[in-house]
């Protein structure tokens, strides 16, 4: 994978929820994973232009099933992280991973 | 229209899902998103408060609203209206019979619309082509009859136009020209020119240079300067095939050399276009009386008024200056006095009326196309209120509906633009073809910019307003009606009130066209039945003209007595005669008079009377009545006793109750020495100016006492009188090769020229009434026939509970009937209100003609209650049965 894919936070964070999702990652899904999981309040026009980013990179696809009625019946989008997505992922973890190497002691809490 | 009262539960705020419909990316992604937004709307709703849940829909819609349309990844508004521009082409593809109906109206109703407006343009809105042109005034004198309050129109003197020129402050600068005809003598090509004297700085006035060569100076106008010529472009190209060394040629006019020193520009014309224009000077002697204050030789003025004259002003001047010359020369200019008015409007003169009146018909007919579709769009829109109830329910917002109705019109308004242009070339073809050959400024009407502009215009507004009605009326839906109304929703009885209100105008309209064809209808049968005083079938004309030092008195009535005795030899001839003036075509020369038996009153009281000279055998070739009296006879001829005929009319007006033969006139002013003649018969009146106008006092002269070198020639046939017109040529040639004979036309022809511009407007107003019969036809029966087809299921529960089909197809019929009275009821109405605007157009039926009103009324009731029964009678082929089933 070449290295030029750079990743956003807010990117991350969605190609992350997505994968915690699995088979189920609708964009009200999605929503909901980052505002439980990561805490933080997620405008909805930021998460669906960033969902449309990700597509045009080639970091995520999406198909198409039928809505139910809690939806008028609209279909919905389920979205999956392709591998070009799964690397790209991969790699700013281990970025992550190496940079805090050593900084454990800075960068947990302490425990009481 | 739905009915609706109470927002459904769970609705998230309006506002907020407009400002979705507004920024969402087009398609089913944007789709995607709003059933996103809205199943978590519900999620929160049905979890906690509905007010937290709508703030917080509001929120996220603002905040996708507004990502979207600032960052515009995927897509904007310009990829939306694209994607709504393919999805109306589709759909319109799809409805193909509903497109072809609207294009088919859209392009008669743009395409004679724009026709008669590059025509409109082009002749009457169009200032001149001359720079500044709404500057350049048109004088001609005039004098107003003490006694009648008649104003008659003269042109000026040579020296009263002097006089205008010199003392006249108003003007930058003033010149004068009148129309001539030229022989150009040539035995290879004799030819006969339309032409113009005018002074030297004519063209200057205009404001126009010559395309080629110089214009004239002040040394080509003074009397006795060698003659020099310029040519109109068009004759340069046609008589000389535009050959580069025109400039310097000679060109024999009237006999006479004269040096061609410039071409004027292309498409140049003032007034009628002319081919030779020659300066006046040299044509002005002492010998014709030219410079005699008392004689109007056929100038009119032109001037350009200086900056900061207004017409007022100028107007103002010149009335107190001619004023001031009326005492200064009593004994010529009492009475008399000059006006002015644009040269524009002295150019288009009638036509304008005319063609405004068009204008007006072909707005009507406009209107009905334009409702016409309306009508078409309002029912397409009832038929599609499943897809956009299924659209309302998908989410798809009213805001985004009314866009998409305003594209697909725009789609159809375009391509009718488009195809409307293409009629409308077509159309100006066959309006040029039609216009009579007299129409000013004709050959500067073409489909130009303007007029494209024009059809787009149309286009557009039909497209955009009467667009919108139906969008509003068809987008009002709610997503319940999907579950509610089920497939009979498209009943909506609103929508069906418009379309009733829409076939009411467009009957009304209707009724308003067919008004105008019948009154212009009966104005062609008026003119036709009338009699003209004598009898045009089997009647030749012809006109020549004897130019050359050569032709001296003697040998010009030599010619005339042996022309005469050669035309009467021919085979299928049996009578011929001479005259200045032929009948219809009009007056030659109009003179004051003296009537001997009578006190000479003020000069601005003299009587006038189209004086015109004729050959013996004159009335007995065209059939005139003899009242009493006798007619010419070869011995009424130079030396002879100067005799005259009078027409009824003089006879009438001149001694009334007396008996006329005996009596003594005598041509022109009261000093002049012309002289007397003795009353020795009376003739019928004849039309003379046109077959509208009332026939003038006549005074008959025998030619042979009164010479003309350009007498028509008018000879009767035995049979078919357009046979004659090659022995007559021959006649004419083999005694004088060079002689140009023209305007060859039987009497019937001259007839119909006569009355072309009433026949234009009829056929025009003919054509177009029978379109919007045709149009609101149409539309009538569609709205009935789909009536019918909506309430199919309430038919077949009233047979099904006894009515029967005569009771059902009745019912059917007085809706009709009601939208069609109440139509006939507004236009009769309108008609009343409107007819008087043509009513320059008419002759022999007055606007609100009772006879035309009550016939196309009933015409229009009748061709309507059966359309109306056509389409009912559906209803009778209902099974109850059937019915109740669907």
């Amino acid at each position: 994978m070449p290295a030029s894919i750079y990743l956003g936070e807010f990117e991350q964070l969605v190609l992350l929820a997505i994968l915690r999702l699995g088979a189920e990652a609708s964009g009200v899904g999605i929503a909901a994973k980052l505002e439980a999981d990561a805490g933080r309040r997620v405008a909805r026009g930021a998460l669906y232009t960033t969902l449309d980013r990700l597509e045009d990179k080639g970091l995520l696809r999406w198909k198409v099933v039928p809505g139910g009625d809690n939806r008028g019946r609209v279909p919905r989008r389920l979205y999956t992280v392709t591998p070009r997505g799964l690397a790209a992922v991969r790699a700013a973890h281990s970025v992550l991973r190496r940079m805090s190497r050593g900084l454990e002691d800075v960068l947990e809490p302490p425990r009481s | 229209m739905t009915g609706q009262t109470t927002p459904a539960p769970h609705r998230p705020p309006r506002i907020s899902s407009w400002l979705l419909d507004l920024g969402l990316p087009p398609g089913e992604h944007g789709q995607i998103i709003r059933g996103d937004l809205h199943e978590e709307f519900a999620a929160r709703a049905a979890a906690g408060s509905i007010r937290s849940a709508r703030a917080w829909y509001r929120r996220q819609a603002f905040s996708v609203a507004a990502t979207y349309l600032v960052n515009p990844q995927k897509a904007s508004i310009m990829d939306t209206l694209r994607q709504d521009v393919r999805y109306s082409i589709r759909s319109l593809v799809k409805a193909r019979g509903f497109s072809a109906a609207v294009l088919t109206t859209l392009t008669i109703g743009i395409g004679a619309a724009t026709a008669i407006f590059s025509v409109l343009n082009a002749v009457v809105i169009r200032p001149l082509p001359f720079p500044d042109a709404d500057r350049l005034m048109f004088i001609s004198e005039y004098q107003t009859d003490s006694q009648t309050g008649v104003t008659r129109n003269f042109s000026a003197s040579w020296p009263n136009f002097t006089d205008y020129r010199d003392r006249l402050q108003s003007f930058e600068e003033l010149a004068a020209s009148r129309s001539a005809t030229f022989s150009i003598v040539d035995p290879e090509n004799p030819d006969r020119v339309t032409g113009r004297q005018a002074t030297w700085n004519f063209l200057h006035v205009l404001g126009v240079a010559p395309a080629m060569g110089r214009d004239f100076t002040p040394d080509d106008d003074k009397p006795g300067a060698a003659g020099v010529v310029m040519i109109r472009y068009e004759y340069w190209q046609r008589q000389y095939g535009g050959a580069r060394d025109i400039l310097g040629k000679t060109i024999r006019l009237n006999g006479k050399p004269k040096t061609i020193v410039g071409v004027l520009p292309q498409g140049f014309a003032y007034a009628r276009a002319a081919d030779v224009w020659e300066p006046i000077g040299p044509s002005l002697q002492l010998a014709n009386f030219s410079f005699d204050r008392g004689n109007h030789i056929g100038i009119f003025g032109v001037g350009r008024l200086k900056d900061g004259v207004n017409q007022e002003a100028a107007s103002t001047e010149l009335r107190a200056l001619a004023a001031s010359l009326s005492k200064e020369h009593a004994s010529t200019n009492s009475g008399l006095s000059a006006g002015l008015e644009p040269l524009a409007t002295r150019i288009v003169g009638d036509t304008r009326a005319v063609l405004w009146s068009l204008f007006a018909a072909v707005g009507c007919l406009l209107l009905i196309a334009c409702v016409n579709v309306a009508n078409l769009l309002v029912a397409r829109g009832a038929s599609r209120h499943q897809e956009f109830a299924l659209r309302a329910a998908l989410g798809g917002g009213r805001f985004r509906l009314i866009r998409q109705l305003l594209v697909e019109n725009l789609v159809l308004s375009v391509a009718g633009a488009a195809l409307g242009v293409a009629a409308g070339w077509t159309l100006l073809a066959a309006l040029l073809a039609l216009a009579p050959a007299d129409t000013p400024r004709l050959a500067e009407v073409g489909l130009d910019a303007s007029a494209m502009l024009f059809a787009l215009g149309a286009a557009l507004l039909s497209g955009l307003f009467f667009g919108l009605l139906p969008a509003l009326s068809s987008s009002s839906v709610h997503s319940r009606d999907v579950l509610v109304r089920s497939l009979r929703a498209g009943s909506s009885s609103a929508t069906a009130r418009v379309r009733r209100v829409l076939i009411a105008v467009e009957v009304a309209l209707a009724l308003v066209l067919l008004t105008g064809a019948g009154l212009t209808l009966r104005t062609m049968h008026a003119l036709t039945a009338i009699n003209p005083g004598f009898d045009p079938n089997g009647v030749l004309t012809a006109r020549i003209t004897v130019a050359g030092q050569s032709w001296d008195e003697a040998r010009l009535r030599t010619f005339n007595r042996d022309l005469l005795t050669a035309l009467r030899a021919q085979p299928g001839v049996s009578h011929a005669a001479q005259a200045l003036s032929l009948p219809v075509e009009g007056s030659q020369w109009g003179s004051v008079f003296i009537v001997g038996d009578k006190p000479v009153p003020a000069r601005a009281n003299l009587p006038s009377a189209a004086f015109s000279p004729v050959s013996d055998g004159y009335f007995e070739t065209l059939k005139i009545k003899l009242v009493s009296g006798r007619f010419f006879t070869p011995l009424d001829r130079e030396g002879a006793p100067t005799v005259t005929v009078v027409n009824e009319t003089a006879a009438a007006r001149l001694w009334p109750g007396e008996n006329p033969i005996g009596k003594r006139v005598k041509q022109g002013w009261p000093e002049w020495t012309t002289p007397w003649y003795e009353v020795v018969g009376v003739a019928g009146d004849i039309k003379l100016n046109g077959i509208d106008q009332p026939t003038p006092m006549q005074i008959y002269l025998p030619m042979a006492q009164s010479l003309s070198p350009a007498p028509a020639l008018i000879v009767r046939s035995s049979g078919d009188a357009s046979a004659l017109s090659q022995s007559v040529r021959d006649a004419v040639h083999r005694l004088a090769p060079s002689m140009p004979i023209y305007a060859v036309q039987t009497m019937d022809g001259l007839m119909g020229d006569a009355v072309s511009r009433q026949r234009a407007s009829m056929t025009i107003f003919a054509i177009f009434a029978v379109i919007a019969v045709i149009l609101a036809s149409v539309g009538l029966y569609g709205v009935i026939a789909y009536s019918v087809s909506q309430r199919t299921h309430e038919v077949g529960v009233r047979l099904a509970l006894g009515a029967t089909p005569g009771e059902v197809l009745r019912l059917f019929m007085r809706q009709g009937l009601i939208t069609i009275a109440a139509g006939l009821i507004v236009g009769l109405a309108s008609a009343i209100a409107l007819s008087r605007f043509i009513e320059d157009l008419l002759f022999g039926v007055t606007p609100n003609d009772l006879v035309t009103l009550w016939t196309v009324t009933a015409i229009l009731l009748m061709v309507s209650v059966f359309i109306c029964y056509l389409s009912a009678r559906r209803s009778t082929r209902i099974e109850a049965a059937r019915a109740l089933r669907e």
